[in-house]
């Protein structure tokens, strides 16, 4: 069996003369933790609504766990949508076996795996507990749960952090990371490049509904690395350095930023220090952030990075 | 199980098992039962404070006797006016009352004269004036030596016995009953109509109301990749209607036992005979029995399963005709409830003038109006159940009936891409523009 949880291929989608995804492609595998970035209005959510069979993409095709989705709801995915609410009339309990069973579980397993979820998160007590009464923060480890509690081949979580403290951030955090070791496909889509860079394997980022770059972390920031390295001497750079370095600045560690030329490499660099005999305490490739990269691409477009 | 059952029965539950659903189911037949009786009481209270008046009769055209109601007596008395009111100040009567002493008995006014510390107010006015009437016209007929039995037969009691059947049956002998048959027939269908009325417009607001909330606190977001649209709306459509025909259903258990409670009750106090209006109503009870069994007898005459089965399949096509239309406008709305109430008015606008012509319909069921809106969907499932007692053509009521299940589905259709497309669009509010826009895709 294939390793491929998702797969799109060239899927467009337009919105009234407006081309909200525009032959986008891409893959999820098993166990890989995956970021779909993109600044707002971008195309993420009129693709996550086509993956989940919501809409229909006007062409392309998407495949999950190699079958076709062709609008259909599949119980395969948990989707948990960055604007999201329960019913507050209805119990924790009674909501999510209500949920599990509109995803084709029975009532009699369906109460076992909503009861095995909420021992889990440690709030069994919960179950006769008005959502109402629960705090913002509680809700949503609820619809979290609700998320992931039928056994989603894919899951697609848009914005899970928000509104939580770091309690339950990390809890929720460590219960992705579980999932996908266990072989989930999830898909992260968040404004959070921190979290991005603390928790994918691999991103696309998307503006303007086109792919604009993918690839797994690593390779992205070596793609984008500018020639630059932070390094500590124990004095000013300046007079150690080959010809052609560039000394930018000292930064709030102490560290000084330096930027080599394109024909230049980290050996030849690395060789001219040793050669001048300099006290060599720091020496880091300094690889940009994902925020960086994010800006630099989307940047000119839309400067407003929440 | 589907997953339209399971919201069905998610709706109908979180519904019914709600306190207030058996509050109101319960306390709505105690109340209006309450309504009832208090209302009847305040049209029926007038002062009860006793109230003696001194009156001057020199013509004697009361004979002695004052008695407007059983509070209301008077002290009859010869004396002249000035010494009227002294007498009125020594033992302190309630008013003085003067009639004058007619030339003959042919007078056409008569001008009464009245004392007293209070105004004259409507009450005391209408008794003492329909008291002395009756007096004054028992006085007329002694006078003129008119034969009280004679004038008796003046008065003729009219029948109109009627029957649809035009082919001459010499056996045929007209009932008797049937002259109440045309109030009969207007009563069964109003009741209806009220009825189809009232479930359309309580639910179809309590499906709009329920689509918003939906919509506002962002359950439709997760719902949607569990769920089409159509099967949400669906599921809501049925289930909210299975609870108006559960309230409906123990109602016509609970009201007529609350009735039979009451009457019960009250029937035990009014045999007691505390008040004299009891007593007159239940001397009439010979008359109201044979009303009642001519009433009896009519309602048998109908055709109740035509009745019954069409009321039913109005009541299933107006409701998802219109709850479909109030959970489309539910799902246009934005997070403004006030918005919603001056936009759900293009939807009751038909209801409401349904109603009023079904009120017209209930007394000219045979009119063009009656006639060609009981045909028109959006109208006929209030307007045909007011004509439906009538026995109008079976045509009519197919072809009604057909009219309004094609419209329905048509509407079902239609409302559900508003409803889609309304709820996938969170936080805006759709123009009227989109709304056609999107009608066109």
């Amino acid at each position: 069996m294939s390793n491929l949880v998702l797969e799109l291929r060239e899927v467009t989608k337009q919105y009234e003369g407006h081309l909200a995804v525009d032959h986008l492609s891409f893959q999820v595998k098993k166990g890989v933790l995956f970021g779909l970035l993109g600044p707002n209005g971008a195309g993420k959510t009129s693709s996550i609504r086509m993956i989940t069979g919501i809409t229909l993409p006007d062409s392309g095709s998407i495949y999950l766990d190699g079958q076709p989705v062709d609008g259909r709801l599949s119980h395969n995915i948990g989707y948990l949508p960055e604007e999201r609410g329960l019913y507050k009339k209805m119990s924790v309990g009674e909501h999510l076996l209500y949920l599990i069973r509109l995803r084709g579980w029975n009532k009699k397993e369906g109460k076992a795996k909503v009861m095995e979820w909420l021992e889990r998160f440690n709030i069994e007590d919960w179950w006769a507990k008005k959502i109402d009464e629960l705090s913002k923060g509680m809700q949503q480890k609820v619809q979290f749960i609700a998320t992931v509690m039928h056994d989603p081949s894919l899951m697609i979580l848009d914005e899970p952090f928000s509104g939580l403290d770091p309690v339950n951030s990390k809890l929720i955090r460590e219960e992705i990371v579980r999932l996908s070791e266990e072989g989930c496909g999830i898909i992260l889509s968040t404004h959070r490049m921190e979290q991005v860079e603390e928790l994918c394997d691999e991103i696309v980022i998307v503006n303007h509904g086109k792919k604009i770059i993918e690839g797994p972390i690593d390779n992205i920031k070596m793609r984008h690395w500018n020639g630059e390295y932070l390094i500590d001497i124990g004095e000013h750079p300046g007079q150690f350095l080959p010809a052609g370095v560039e000394v930018i600045q000292q930064n709030k560690k102490g560290l000084w930023e330096i930027r080599i030329p394109s024909d230049s490499s980290t050996s030849s660099l690395l060789e001219h220090l040793l050669k001048n005999n300099t006290d060599i305490r720091h020496f880091e490739k300094s690889l940009p952030s994902l925020n960086d990269i994010f800006i630099q691409i989307t940047g000119e477009d839309n400067p407003q990075i929440s | 199980m589907s997953k339209i059952s399971i919201i069905i029965s998610r709706e109908y539950w979180s519904r019914v098992k709600k306190p207030q659903f058996l509050l109101i189911t319960l306390g709505a037949p105690i109340l209006l039962a309450l309504l009832f009786f208090v209302l009847g009481w305040i049209l029926s209270y007038s002062s009860n404070e006793s109230k003696t008046l001194l009156i001057s009769d020199p013509g004697q055209l009361l004979n002695e006797t004052f008695q407007p109601t059983s509070a209301m007596t008077g002290v009859f008395s010869d004396k002249e006016k000035t010494d009227l009111f002294q007498l009125r100040e020594q033992e302190n009567y309630d008013g003085i009352l003067i009639l004058p002493e007619p030339d003959s008995a042919g007078i056409e006014d008569l001008k009464v004269q009245y004392y007293a510390p209070e105004r004259l107010n409507i009450d005391v006015d209408a008794q003492i004036s329909s008291y002395l009437n009756t007096r004054i016209r028992e006085w007329k007929i002694q006078s003129f030596g008119i034969d009280t039995k004679l004038l008796d037969q003046l008065d003729t009691d009219i029948s109109i016995a009627s029957s649809t059947n035009l082919t001459f049956d010499e056996e045929e002998e007209l009932e008797e009953g049937s002259s109440i048959a045309p109030y009969v027939a207007s009563a069964i269908g109003l009741i209806i109509a009220f009825l189809i009325y009232f479930m359309v417009f309580i639910n179809g607001m309590m499906i709009m109301r329920s689509v918003m909330e939906e919509k506002v606190s962002r359950i439709v977001e997760i719902m949607i990749s569990t769920v089409r649209p159509f099967q949400l709306m669906m599921g809501k459509l049925i289930g909210v209607g299975a609870v108006g025909v559960t309230q409906i259903v123990s109602w016509m258990v609970l009201i007529p036992i609350l009735i039979l409670a009451i009457s019960l009750v009250f029937g035990l106090s009014l045999s007691g005979g505390a008040n004299p209006a009891a007593e007159q109503m239940v001397e009439s009870g010979a008359m109201d029995t044979e009303i009642v069994e001519n009433v009896i007898r009519e309602l048998l005459s109908y055709n109740w399963w035509l009745i019954g089965i069409s009321f039913l399949l109005y009541y299933v096509g107006g409701y998802l005709l219109y709850s479909s239309l109030f959970g489309a406008m539910g799902a246009m709305m934005g997070d403004d409830l006030g918005e919603s109430n001056s936009l759900s008015i293009i939807v009751t606008i038909p209801v409401v003038l349904a109603l009023y012509i079904g009120i017209v319909a209930a007394q000219s069921p045979n009119s063009p109006l009656a006639v060609w809106s009981s045909m028109f969907p959006l109208f006929s499932p209030i307007v045909m159940p007011c004509r439906l007692a009538y026995d109008p053509p079976l045509w009519q009521i197919g072809i009604s009936i057909l009219l309004l299940f094609v419209a329905t589905y048509g509407i079902v259709l239609f409302s559900a891409k508003i409803y889609r497309v309304g709820i996938l669009m969170y936080g805006k509010k759709a123009g009227f523009k989109e709304i056609i826009k999107w009608m066109r895709r």
